[in-house]
C-alpha cells in the first residue's frame, strides 16, 4: 500500500492505518515500514469493535474500508489472518468512485 | 197483599232516607234538579274539552312569548330559526282562544311569568340551535382550512423544485444509518497517531476519500 500511496493520493484519497497497538507500537510500525500515511493507535479497540473487525485474539482482522467524501462506506474487504486486498484493487475502487 | 205494601213501605223507607252516597242524594240535598245537573255536567265536559283543545293551542303561545324574550339576549342568527317556528303556531292559538276568552286571558298573564321564569331554560334551547349553526360554520371553516392547506401545499413543491439543486446531498445523508455495511454511514472516530496528533474521520468529510486500513499489530 505504501508503494501505491502516491497514486492513491491522486484519487483525492488518504490512507488511515489503525491497529490495536499503543502509541509506541504504532510509532515502531511507522518507523519500520516507512509509512507515509498516519498510523493510528486504537489500544482500547473501540474503533476496531465499531467496525466489526475485532478478532478473537483481541486484535484487528486485516481489513480495508473505502469511505467516500460524504462519509458513506463504498467498499470493504475483511480478511481472516494474512490475506489483504491487492493495492491495485483498492486503487481501482477509488478510480471508480471518482469516475 | 201483605208483601206489596211492605215493598212500598221499604221503598219509601229507602227514598225517605237521605242517601249521601249517591249523586241523587247529594243533588237533592243541594236542592238541584237532576236534569239540570246532567246539563251542567255536559257543559262542564264541553268546557273541559274546549279547554283541552285550547290547551294545545296556548302551549305554543309560550313558545312565541319565550323566544320574544330570548331574542333580546340571543344572537340575531340564533333567533332567525326560532322566529320561524313561532310564526306558524301563533295564528291557530288566537283562533281557538276567543271561545274561551276567560281561560285565555289568564294564560297570557301567566306566560310572561313563565317566560321570565323559563328564560334560562329557553336560553340553553337557544344555545343548542346556536351550537348547531356554530357547528356548521365550524365544519365550513374546517373545510376552508382544508382547502387552504392545499394551496399551501401547492406552493411548497415549487420551492422544493427550486431547492433540489443543492438539496440532494443533505437529504441523502440523514436517511443513512450508521453501520459497517456498504452504503452505510461509517462510524465516526478520533484516534491519536504516532507522529502527528489526532485524526478524526469527520475532518475529511467533503474533502477526501478515506482508505481505512486495519492491521493486526506491529508486534
Amino acid at each position: 500500500m505504501t508503494d501505491h500511496y502516491a497514486e492513491i493520493k491522486k484519487q483525492d484519497a488518504i490512507i488511515l492505518a489503525v491497529s490495536a497497538d499503543n502509541l509506541e507500537g504504532a510509532e515502531g510500525a511507522a518507523h519500520q515500514w516507512g509509512a507515509p500515511f498516519p498510523i493510528l493507535s486504537d489500544s482500547e479497540r473501540a474503533v476496531i469493535n465499531d467496525y466489526g473487525v475485532l478478532a478473537g485474539n483481541n486484535i484487528a482482522k486485516p481489513s480495508t474500508f473505502i469511505i467516500d467524501k460524504s462519509g458513506v462506506i463504498r467498499w470493504k474487504y475483511v480478511g481472516s489472518t494474512g490475506d489483504r486486498p491487492e493495492p491495485e484493487t483498492v486503487l481501482q475502487q477509488l478510480q471508480d468512485l471518482e469516475g | 197483599m201483605l208483601h206489596y205494601p211492605t215493598r212500598k213501605s221499604n221503598k219509601r223507607r229507602l227514598n225517605q232516607r237521605p242517601q249521601p252516597a249517591t249523586m241523587g242524594g247529594i243533588l237533592k240535598i243541594m236542592g238541584l234538579n237532576f236534569k239540570h245537573t246532567i246539563i251542567g255536567t255536559a257543559l262542564a265536559l264541553s268546557v273541559t274539552a274546549m279547554l283541552a283543545c285550547g290547551g294545545s293551542a296556548p302551549a305554543p303561545q309560550p313558545a312565541p312569548t319565550a323566544p320574544t324574550a330570548t331574542q333580546a339576549p340571543a344572537a340575531t342568527a340564533t333567533t332567525a330559526p326560532v322566529v320561524a317556528r313561532v310564526d306558524t303556531p301563533a295564528p291557530p292559538s288566537p283562533t281557538a282562544i276567543p271561545t274561551t276568552s276567560a281561560a285565555t286571558t289568564p294564560e297570557p298573564v301567566e306566560e310572561p311569568t313563565e317566560a321570565a321564569t323559563t328564560a334560562p331554560t329557553a336560553e340553553p334551547r337557544a344555545e343548542q340551535p346556536t351550537q348547531q349553526p356554530a357547528d356548521t360554520p365550524t365544519s365550513t371553516a374546517t373545510a376552508a382550512s382544508e382547502s387552504t392547506p392545499q394551496p399551501t401545499v401547492t406552493p411548497v413543491p415549487p420551492t422544493a423544485t427550486a431547492v433540489p439543486t443543492s438539496t440532494p446531498e443533505p437529504t441523502a445523508a440523514p436517511s443513512l444509518q450508521v453501520g459497517t455495511n456498504v452504503s452505510d454511514l461509517a462510524p465516526g472516530f478520533t484516534l491519536p497517531s504516532a507522529r502527528s496528533g489526532e485524526y478524526a474521520l469527520e475532518s475529511f468529510r467533503g474533502d477526501k476519500n478515506v482508505v481505512l486500513v486495519f492491521y493486526r499489530a506491529f508486534w
